[in-house]
């Protein structure tokens, strides 16, 4: 088991480093550049502060952003013309990957927000607790609403009470969470007072949306556990179980709960990470500062830094969970081994 | 957000319903909060047959809006309006503006004293000479001298600093120069910038600058604090560090959250302020603030409301439409030879073609003020001379002067390029139907999102795209001077000797009624040779709580909250 982990977490450092290379790369592939605002500026300024004068990789150049020319711009150590490319070549040293990759690899720095004077580690330390207790709670929602509906749902196959859970979880997945929230928040908020429309100043001020969040998971986890608790209650040991005469409730807590859950489990993985991510929609229809509000306005603004370290906390997060889930499966199903 | 504001509210009610049924295991969670404010469901109640709402009652401290996350304090580097809305309350100019423009003809009543108690001016008008108040001091007690100001100054000028307006600064003699040298060949004693002793500070411009007063007051003539600068680098304007000279100092910030205000003791006019704590919170979403504030958890919106909004709110006593110094416009591009938009004759069609009238009416509820020429018509002592009329049969008469319509060549199809936003798209449809139908020019509408759009403009990428220009100062030269040639902001490919020779005469002229009508002159160019299709003057639509006093209309959207106070 040991072994698989450090498989599995070497492997992961690889699966990352790929991700932050295409990540930075697709950043500066995207139209327009973080120094551009809507009045003249200084853009040399913030070209040199940013190394945008840079190239990107030693044999590519995308940036050639127009006011370079004015300010002291980077010399190409060599140019190369083929037919229509126009090929600039560098040292490695003196790339935009480079100025990245070394303190981020040498002393986890994720640098400098290129839209704000702050850093992009410490406005992302802040706005993750935000999130994390969003996802969370959302997850709890999803959990306590869509097992019990789903096992309920699952041993009560084609009856009205079946189909009126089924029924409620299609309205769950189907509406979005951009036109739950701002119900709720008509409701709720406006209409009745209990809560407040937006911001997070107390854990009252998350449950709307926890809640926004966590229905949509909720009604898709409950289809998710009936599905596995009808597949479990046919097999055998189920009906063994019965005929040794248990009463229903211990045949389904001891013996089919365990297994009708593993697709859930199977699910929690992609569902935190789709959650967490998930969370930028929400972020903004509630003001939250998390974030996925944050990554937002990073692309929006071609913050490149700042998008590259969204991606790479998203990514890490998805990367660690999956290994999680892994771990968790030999925990609940005792047929799953990895060694 | 949906647009939900306009279903009736038994639709509302019965949707609301559905959810409830949908949420029936939900309902213990709502409890707790339920218990923690029942008054408010009574509020909303009551509101019904009141007002429709009461703002900011509940809040503790006054509480506003700043519609982005600051993206900084250093009042050196920042160009947006949040930042300078912040900047504004936590350090202090040598002027500060007044609280109003309203009533205001002659710019110098614009200013009041800041830090400096006042001001001399030589004779050619190019020489400013400021006295400091001793009273004036740092939040930590220390007095403010005008070694501050010297010191800030050279700072953003200092070659290579990352200050984006640096240029507010060329208006001083040597400055451009100086910044724009090579580091190791920079000499300060070209500049002119002097502070013959700690409470006197010389300032030489380049020309007469009548609008330098108000210049001091813009946040990146602010004075920050050496001794906070030099010891914590750019971590100076975190909160635990940040030293500020105004009313107030920052006491907490939270990205993408809120800011904490609070008054300084060591403020010369602290006995004047009355509002001891704000709260700043930080909203992007108009739709969000809007129900910030029907929860009565603000005492000012801070940014205009949504229009899709304005209906609901238009005749609530807390609704304002204060002026704003601002103009929406159409740039044309006159770069591509082989355009029909390289015709002034073309330009002037279009111009007449567009009836703003019932475009700002019809299709913008109202919400703005047409645009009867460029510079907008709330400028302290300066009228604009030329109109801009609506006028079909001279806009098909110069397109036919052109060679195009009627008799003459088929008119090509021209782009008009805006950016992702509900109002541009209104305004944009409205023109290509008022062009079509007026000139029979076919207009494609492309829609772009803000960068994107951004880059195509600074590139020359389009044919007719939207613009907007709010004022830095109260004179028409933050309008015009963008347009001479070469500005980075002209971004049309216009350029016209005679209108750059104004202008540099109106710079070179001391005398303010002469200066007046060499400007007016170039605005006469602008409008009917030039690049730009003014649509309409913006105004400023927010709320405000009936208990808050001092909150006056700035068409600069300036305001002090040491001008302010809460009734009890």
């Amino acid at each position: 088991m040991s072994r698989f982990i450090l498989k599995r977490l070497i492997g992961s450092v690889f699966v990352l480093l790929t991700i932050v290379t295409l990540a930075l790369w697709i950043t500066r592939m995207a139209p327009s550049n973080p120094c551009l605002k809507e009045r003249a500026t200084n853009t040399c300024g913030c070209i040199a502060v940013n190394k945008l004068d840079r190239p990107v990789f030693p044999v590519y150049t995308s940036v050639p952003l127009e006011p370079v020319e004015a300010c002291d711009a980077w010399e190409p150590a060599s140019e190369v013309t083929l037919g229509p490319i126009h090929i600039l070549t560098s040292g490695w040293g003196d790339t935009q990957y480079a100025h990245y990759m070394i303190p981020l690899l040498t002393s986890f720095d994720l640098g400098q927000s290129m839209k704000t004077d702050r850093g992009v580690g410490e406005t992302l330390w802040a706005a993750l607790p935000y999130t994390l207790q969003l996802g969370l709670q959302a997850l709890f929602v999803a959990l306590l609403i869509g097992v019990p509906a789903g096992l309920y749902a699952g041993l009560r196959q084609n009856t009205m009470a079946d189909y009126s859970t089924m029924t409620l979880a299609m309205i769950g997945v189907s509406i979005p969470n951009f036109v739950l929230g701002p119900l709720l928040i008509m409701f709720f908020a406006l209409d009745l007072g209990w809560f407040r429309p937006n911001g997070w100043d107390s854990w009252v001020d998350s449950v709307l949306p926890s809640i926004t969040l966590g229905l949509y998971y909720a009604a898709y986890i409950a289809r998710l556990t009936r599905g596995g608790m009808l597949e479990i209650i046919r097999k055998d040991f189920i009906r063994t179980a019965r005929a040794k005469g248990l009463t229903e409730h211990a045949v389904v807590v001891a013996h089919a709960m365990r297994g009708a859950i593993l697709p859930v489990v199977s699910y929690m993985g992609p569902a935190v990470a789709a959650l967490l991510a998930g969370s930028v929609v929400v972020e903004e229809i509630f003001n939250l500062p998390g974030v996925g509000k944050l990554f937002v306005r990073a692309a929006l603004n071609r913050d490149y830094n700042m998008v590259l370290g969204t991606v790479i906390l998203y990514s890490t997060v998805l990367v660690f969970l999956n290994l999680l889930v892994d771990i968790l499966y030999t925990v609940i199903d005792p047929r799953v081994s990895y060694d | 957000m949906i647009g939900l504001r306009n279903t009736s509210k038994t639709a509302r009610a019965g949707l609301a319903m559905l959810l409830l049924l949908g949420l029936t295991g939900l309902a213990a969670c709502d409890k707790g909060g339920g218990e923690k404010k029942p008054e408010s469901s009574a509020t909303a109640e009551k509101s019904a047959t009141d007002d429709g709402f009461r703002a900011g009652s509940k809040a503790d401290s006054f509480t506003f809006v700043v519609a982005a996350d600051p993206e900084t304090f250093d009042t050196a580097k920042m160009t947006g309006a949040p930042e300078g809305r912040i900047a504004m309350q936590l350090f202090e100019g040598l002027l500060i503006p007044g609280p109003t423009t309203e009533g205001l003809d002659d710019p110098k009543d614009l200013m009041r004293p800041g830090v400096a108690k006042s001001y001399d001016i030589s004779e050619d008008g190019k020489t400013y000479t400021f006295h400091l108040r001793e009273d004036a001091k740092w939040s930590n007690g220390e007095p403010v001298t005008s070694a501050d100001f010297v010191y800030s100054w050279k700072r953003i000028l200092t070659p290579g600093f990352p200050a984006d307006y640096v240029s507010m600064l060329y208006v001083i003699k040597g400055a451009e120069a100086y910044n724009k040298s090579k580091p190791e060949e920079a000499d300060w004693e070209t500049v002119g910038i002097r502070a013959p002793d700690a409470k006197t500070l010389e300032v030489e411009l380049n020309n007469p600058t009548p609008f330098f007063p108000e210049l001091t007051a813009f946040y990146t003539f602010f004075p920050v604090p050496e001794k906070a600068v030099e010891e914590f680098g750019d971590e100076w304007t975190r909160p635990e560090n940040i030293i500020t000279n105004g009313a107030y100092e920052m006491t907490s910030y939270i990205s993408q959250k809120e800011i904490k205000l609070k008054k300084s003791e060591h403020y010369w006019d602290a006995k004047n302020v009355a509002i001891n704590e704000a709260m700043v919170r930080i909203i992007p979403d108009r739709n969000a603030v809007t129900n910030a504030y029907r929860a009565q958890e603000l005492h000012w919106s801070g940014t205009s409301l949504p229009v899709s909004q304005i209906a609901d709110f238009i005749t609530h006593p807390d609704y304002r439409r204060d002026p704003l110094l601002g103009v929406y416009y159409l740039r044309v591009n006159v770069s591509k030879e082989d355009s029909p938009l390289a015709n002034a004759d073309v330009r002037r069609a279009l111009s007449y073609a567009t009836d703003r009238s019932s475009l700002v009416d019809d299709v913008l509820s109202g919400l703005y003020e047409a645009a009867n020429s460029y510079v907008p018509n709330n400028m302290p002592g300066y009228e604009s001379t030329t109109t801009v009329d609506y006028n079909p049969r001279k806009a098909a008469e110069s397109l036919k002067k052109a060679g195009y319509g009627e008799g003459g060549k088929a008119m090509p199809k021209i782009t008009l390029l805006y950016n992702s936003d509900e109002n541009h798209k209104l305004v944009a449809e409205s023109i290509q139907k008022q062009w079509k139908s007026n000139l029979g020019v076919e207009i494609e509408l492309v829609n772009k999102e803000w960068k994107i759009y951004l880059q195509d403009i600074d590139n020359l990428n389009y044919d007719v795209a939207r613009a907007g220009w709010i004022g830095d100062y109260n004179d028409p030269m933050t309008f015009l001077e963008m347009f001479k040639t070469g500005d980075g902001n002209n971004d049309t490919g216009w350029s016209s000797e005679k209108y750059d020779g104004l202008l540099e005469a109106a710079r070179a002229e001391a005398d303010p009624a002469k200066r007046v009508k060499i400007l007016q002159e170039a605005e006469t160019i602008l409008v009917t040779e030039g690049p730009i299709i003014p649509i309409y003057f913006y105004t400023n639509n927010v709320l405000v709580s009936r208990d808050v006093k001092g909150l006056e209309p700035h068409n600069r959207d300036i305001h002090l909250l040491k001008y302010m106070s809460l009734s009890e």
